[in-house]
């Protein structure tokens, strides 16, 4: 995307603390629970909402942006109620996840009608910037309704951002780009995530998500079951069995000495097909496993090539998370 | 992006976006050609043997074909697909996540569907009084007049009556098309009292307190001073409503 968004978020209030804080969350629908009591908060940057299909992540998103109440619980943003404070939308920015956009509006209509909504001192250069922000400076007059289902994406972005909020919620904002796109829109986001914007971003595009979020919440069942830093949260996944291939010469007696370790749990031998033998290891302790590994190589007098984890992704971290 | 379009979008963003929704869907083409219904009652004068005059047959149109069926269900056409659209397809969202208060979407949207409705309604008023008048349109124009006004004041009321009922229930158009038949057909008519609470009576005593002709007459016509007042309070409950239940309902 180009890089004509502003250099830095809009200061809305005094506001010191947290810019996003839900508190004891809850939302039912008769019987049946949405989202199961969760608490949170939210500095600027960048964080991924995650979550499997049906987990409460688009639930979680409107009761943030005020679309829906909570059946209990509170909702801060800028330590405001987002419910009955329409003029916290001055702040907020909101990429929804439904496609149905106005396919008689242009794509800078759309944009001019959104800044003209949002009171910007001048709608049609907040149009202007958002348009190039987004890359369709020129398909800009053409309908909507004339456009992909990526561009349609790209000018919900540029929607939410026409009047540089200070906080950007964005549902599923990958979905329906092209490669070429999908690497723009992260690039945006993490560009927005350095200018000091508090932006949180659902998504199941969980490869991409890695690339700039540092921070996760992953709700299940409507339940938050993670929420930090992803790559500390791996961490703690190190007791869990992991996988890891290991690299060496003599990889069938090297693979018989490692099975003979504590914090090994199973050993294999891959052969893949115009490559050497490697050794798939699941660690049962996989920082006992790293301690041990060189040792037991030197012990056997076998010259390791490469140990390296397999699983040491967000996938990882989310099937772990999800599936505990 | 038109000159034209930019103004209006900046004076009046949501009656613009719902016109140009209205004029690219299929609920204007039915409003219209409903307001053009009575031409065909135009028709039948000029070429039939009808005793009446032009000036009593137009008005039996009006008060019978318009005040009765048509105005009612061109208005809540237009009313109920103003907000239902929106809310069905969720682009809603991008009115209300907005500093904008609830009152003006409610009031920008009642500005759209009385503006379309008006103008279809009145077309169709006018080229039914043309073809049933003739040569006799100066000797006539009272009547027309007279229908004129009770129609920018039936559309007026049952904008907002119909605006209010499409936010609060969501099957707005069955439920407005029986409450226009048993309620203000049916109930008002034959239950004392209940026309107290008819917009269609009140549309009727102004037809007929307007145009004072002793050949059109109305069973318990209100007067105007209280008739106006009347639909003005209907507007403001409906709006009341209105905008209290956008204030308070969930957007899924």
């Amino acid at each position: 995307m180009a890089t004509s968004a502003a250099p830095t978020a809009p200061t809305s209030t005094e506001h010191q603390g947290p810019t996003i804080q839900v508190t004891q969350v809850s939302k039912f629908y008769g019987d049946v629970v949405a989202v199961s009591d969760i608490t949170f908060s939210l500095a600027p940057g960048v964080t991924a909402l995650l979550g499997p299909n049906g987990a409460g992540k688009s639930t979680m998103l409107e009761m943030l942006t005020g679309l829906l109440r909570p059946s209990a619980g509170k909702i801060e943003i800028l330590g405001r109620s987002v419910r009955g404070d329409r003029d916290l939308y001055r702040y907020v920015g909101l990429v929804p996840e439904q496609e149905h956009m106005y396919p008689f509006l242009t794509g800078r209509e759309f944009l001019y009608l959104n800044a003209v909504m949002q009171e910007v001192s001048d709608p049609e250069a907040a149009a202007q910037r958002s348009l190039e922000t987004v890359e369709l400076t020129e398909d800009g007059d053409r309908k909507l309704g004339g456009y992909s289902k990526g561009m349609r994406q790209r000018a919900k972005i540029g929607a939410a951002l026409v009047h540089d909020p200070q906080v950007l919620l964005m549902d599923e904002p990958l979905s329906g780009t092209d490669p070429l796109q999908r690497l723009r829109t992260i690039e945006l986001i993490q560009r927005l995530g350095d200018q000091g914007r508090t932006v949180l971003v659902s998504s199941h595009v969980l490869d991409e998500v890695e690339r700039f979020a540092d921070r996760i919440l992953v709700i299940v069942n409507g339940k938050l079951a993670a929420a930090g830093d992803f790559r500390a949260i791996r961490e703690r996944m190190d007791e869990q069995a992991s996988k890891i291939r290991v690299r060496s010469t003599e990889p069938r007696r090297f693979a018989s000495a490692l099975i003979q370790d504590d914090s090994v749990a199973a050993v294999s031998i891959v052969t893949d097909e115009g490559a050497e033998p490697s050794i798939r290891v699941e660690a049962s302790n996989v920082r006992a496993f790293y301690r041990s590994v060189a040792a037991v190589a030197a012990r056997e007098d076998i010259t390791l090539y490469e140990v390296a984890a397999l699983d040491d992704s967000l996938t990882s971290v989310f099937t772990y998370v999800v599936g505990r | 992006m038109s000159n034209m379009t930019r103004s209006l979008i900046a004076l009046l963003p949501v009656s613009t976006l719902t016109l140009l929704q209205f004029s690219s869907g299929k609920a204007i083409r039915f409003v219209a050609f409903f307001s053009a219904l009575p031409i065909l009652f135009g028709a039948i004068y000029r070429v039939g043997d009808i005793d009446d005059s032009p000036d009593v047959f137009f008005a039996g149109v009006v008060l019978s074909t318009v005040f009765g069926t048509l105005l009612p269900i061109a208005t809540l056409i237009l009313a109920t697909s103003a907000f239902r659209d929106e809310i069905d397809d969720r682009t809603m969202v991008y009115l209300v996540i907005k500093p904008v208060s609830r009152f003006r979407i409610v009031a920008e949207k009642y500005l759209a569907v009385t503006e379309s409705t008006i103008l279809a309604l009145w077309l169709g008023v006018i080229a039914t009084w043309i073809i049933i008048s003739g040569t006799s349109m100066p000797d006539t124009i009272e009547v027309l007049v007279a229908a004129i006004v009770a129609t920018l004041a039936g559309v007026a009321a049952y904008s907002a009556v119909f605006i209010a009922v499409s936010l609060l229930v969501p099957r707005a158009l069955i439920v407005g098309i029986l409450y226009t038949i048993i309620w203000e057909s049916l109930l008002s008519r034959f239950i004392p009292g209940v026309w107290t609470l008819s917009v269609r009576h009140y549309v009727d005593s102004i037809f007929v307190r307007l145009y004072n002709d002793p050949g059109v007459t109305l069973d318990n016509s209100v007067q105007l001073y209280a008739a106006f007042p009347a639909i003005l309070i209907m507007i403001g409950l409906s709006f009341g409503l209105a905008t209290l239940r956008l204030r308070t309902m969930d957007f899924e």
